[in-house]
């Protein structure tokens, strides 16, 4: 296997706020390797964005602070360097963003826009003299060799019209179109690595197809490697080649698109892949509990508060190792071991891990329900069959 | 079976002669006491341009739609954003006056009145909203949240009202000693517990749900679809589910409706709809569903190139709204405008493909 393009190890990332000190990443391991596209998949304040702008050196620090771990890409150590991180990000990366309307500016053209994308592109500062020639004599001849070369990027994201389109402001563009903007000013500066946070997030279903299909179009056409960060599963699917199931500011798990989603083996994988509604089933037990606080964090496994398969002083000790019971499928619960194979690993998944719709929130409450209690829980065990005979009446 | 209702002379206003004949009045969603009984509802909203403010055109937000909810069941609205759904709940449950049309209510219509006479009709409808940070005042308390409906009501003594929000916190699982918390205190999922549990104070009849899990991680979405579903088969309640999630409908609605540019374009039982699916925008929603677990890929359609993305409702395209996406679209899609055709029992759809209404699976 040649060199990963990207490699995180070992990474810390902690935040300073009035509440003290949050461990928000705790020991990620990451790699991307050439023209892969991987995905990190978790629940809203997992940690994905942060590992994302870590990558991008777009961390505000203070109060974020990278306390230790390393960031390589194409082998060059970057945490330690800012102006190779800065070099690198300028010259190869590229990120898209979620939010088309907050990060496209409203006052300038999407021409203009573009227009500075390729002016400044690759360069890590921008001296005086260079601003203002650009500001006071843009030369014509790379004026006309921009916009044409706007115009093409627009026209292979499938946008009509993308003449007009340059000379429109954000505001006049659907959703969709925007987000295609966005993507296109991402792919301008050539870059060979993409990072896309949650890109189709704020879109329609059909308009998400629709650019899955191109993003993946464009990837494969300019061999590029991609990091994709999203909370839906069903989009991970679509675009990935491997998926790192992230939890509270660590690795669940990771293996390949198909190993991850029918074949998950973390406790937090499966809980999650459970509780979406999908055409064939949905378990409506969902996960107990919510994502721990990261001033303090669980000991040992950050999962092990909600897992249904936690052991009493195992998983609340040391933080578990990833073990790896088939190639390059991961996974940090100490269910498993290294003598495992896939198939033993699955069997005890599938026979240990039982989430449980007993209580909702909170475990100390469906206690004190008093009547109320046995006609409920006895219908949340059955949640899943149409038998609706207790009408108790409850309240009324 | 067939309602007395004045649907079929309107719903089908603009619509070149042939496809009138067999209208939505034959529609066996029409039917036996429904809790609810929305006919030709039609809500649009002025354009207005110009120095005096003029009106200068209008968005058919919602325009002529009917259907009943049923005693006890979930029925679902989905729609791509801008398609109208939200306004239909919010005019349904009267925030909004409708433009036409009517909103039977339990035998009344409530299209018409008045605030004094819709006072009791407000007890009986409630609405959750999709983001409960923002629809949970952030000043006051959660049992000040949750005993605003009785005080606006006038119903009970104190001792009675903090009883009563008492036992609905237990209802919704939420501990007592939230009582005293303020919302910001909450998580995303206990937010939205209280929001239904204020919904709840007053022993609706029916709730209109917009979005109500959206703004929530799956884990705990699914924990709330679980109390809503227990809710309604322990208090008898009716849901008008309003949703962008189609996976989300097929497990938990009756029966589905599914709303482009302000007008059903298909309405049909959830198994139904997701078996065969017969209008073309419904097949490009499906076929859009981005599946989690391999095994889902068959319950699907097969993949559809899909193009474009919802107009603009100001503009909507000529004769039938969705034709400039269709897959399926012929000529006559651009200059006639379908109405909805019975395809099956429970089940009819808007498109000119159908036919005139004669199809297969009549009587």
């Amino acid at each position: 296997m040649s060199d990963p393009l990207l490699e995180i190890s070992d990474l810390h990332v902690d935040f300073n706020t009035y509440d003290g000190r949050s461990k928000v990443i705790n020991g990620v391991d990451l790699h991307v390797d050439e023209g892969e596209t991987v995905a990190i998949v978790g629940e809203s304040g997992c940690g994905k964005s942060v590992t994302a702008e870590t990558i991008m050196s777009m961390l505000p620090q203070p109060p974020g602070e990278i306390t230790g771990g390393e960031l390589r890409y194409r082998g060059e150590e970057l945490l330690g360097d800012p102006p190779a991180h800065k070099r690198v990000k300028a010259e190869s990366m590229g990120m898209i963003f979620q939010d088309p309307m907050t990060s496209l500016s409203p006052v300038f053209t999407v021409g203009e826009m573009m227009r500075d994308v390729l002016t400044y592109n690759g360069k890590t500062e921008v001296g005086w003299l260079e601003l203002g020639k650009s500001v006071l004599g843009r030369r014509g001849a790379d004026e006309k060799a921009m916009r044409e070369r706007s115009i093409e990027l627009l026209d292979r994201l499938q946008i009509p019209d993308p003449e007009g389109v340059l000379d429109r402001y954000p505001v006049e563009l659907s959703g969709g179109m925007r987000q295609r903007v966005l993507i296109a000013m991402a792919l301008l500066g050539e870059p060979e690595f993409l990072i896309a946070d949650e890109p189709t997030t704020a879109l329609d279903v059909t308009v998400q197809d629709q650019l899955i299909e191109l993003l993946r179009e464009q990837i494969d056409r300019e061999g590029l490697s991609m990091l994709y960060i999203t909370h839906n599963l069903g989009v991970a699917r679509r675009i990935a080649d491997r998926i790192y199931v992230m939890y509270a500011g660590e690795i669940a798990e990771v293996g390949t698109r198909d190993e991850i989603l029918d074949e998950p083996l973390h406790p937090y994988s499966r809980g999650l892949i459970d509780s979406i509604p999908k055409l064939t089933a949905f378990q409506r037990e969902g996960i107990d509990g919510l994502l721990p606080d990261y001033t303090e964090p669980p000991q040992g496994c950050r999962f092990h508060p909600r897992c249904p398969a936690a052991m009493d002083g195992v998983c609340d000790g040391e933080k578990p190792p990833l073990y790896e019971p088939a190639d390059g499928h991961q996974v940090a619960c100490y269910l498993y071991d290294d003598q495992m194979n896939a198939q033993d690993a699955l069997e005890v998944a599938q026979t240990e891990i039982e989430f449980e719709g007993g209580s909702l929130d909170h475990p100390e409450v469906s206690s004190s329900l008093g009547d109320e209690t046995a006609a409920e829980s006895a219908d949340r065990t059955e949640m899943n069959e149409p038998t609706s005979g207790q009408t108790d009446g409850g309240n009324r | 079976m067939r309602t007395q209702d004045t649907d079929t002379s309107s719903a089908s206003t603009a619509s070149s002669g042939e496809t009138v004949t067999n209208d939505t009045a034959s529609d066996p969603h029409l039917e036996e006491d429904p809790v609810l009984k929305v006919r030709d509802l039609k809500k649009y909203y002025p354009i207005t341009g110009g120095l005096f403010k003029t009106k200068v055109g209008e968005v058919k937000a919602v325009d002529g739609v009917s259907f009943d909810v049923r005693r006890g069941e979930t029925y679902a609205i989905v729609g791509e954003s801008g398609c109208g759904k939200t306004t239909l709940g919010k005019t349904i449950a009267r925030l909004h006056a409708p433009t036409s049309g009517t909103v039977e209510f339990d035998g009344t219509d409530i299209s018409s009145l008045g605030e004094r006479e819709l006072k009791p009709i407000r007890r009986e409808i409630q609405v959750v909203y999709q983001d409960p940070t923002s629809s949970l005042n952030p000043r006051k308390r959660i049992k000040d949240i949750v005993a605003e409906p009785l005080i606006v009501h006038d119903i009970g003594s104190k001792a009675e009202r903090s009883e009563r929000v008492k036992s609905l916190l237990k209802r919704v699982d939420l501990p007592v000693d939230f009582l005293y918390r303020y919302p910001n205190e909450l998580s995303g999922g206990q937010k939205q517990r209280v929001a239904i549990a204020r919904a709840l104070t007053l022993n609706p009849t029916l709730l209109v749900l917009d979005e109500p899990t959206s703004a929530l991680d799956v884990s705990v979405q699914a924990k709330v679809i679980a109390l809503l579903e227990e809710l309604q088969r322990d208090l008898n309640l009716s849901y008008l589910l309003i949703t962008h999630d189609l996976s989300l409908t097929k497990n938990i609605a009756d029966r589905i409706g599914v709303m482009y540019l302000g007008k059903f374009m298909e309405r049909a039982n959830a198994a139904e709809l997701f078996r065969s699916p017969q209008n073309p925008y419904t097949e490009q929603l499906l076929s859009a569903i981005p599946i989690v677990e391999q095994s889902e890929a068959e319950l699907k359609p097969e993949k559809i190139q899909i193009r474009g993305e919802t107009p603009d409702p100001s503009d909507p395209p000529s004769g039938c709204s969705f034709h400039p996406r269709c897959h399926r679209a012929i000529d006559a899609c651009s200059s006639d405008e379908p109405s909805l055709v019975d395809v099956g029992a429970d089940h009819d759809s808007r498109c000119l493909l159908h036919g005139d209404g004669d199809d297969s699976s009549d009587t």
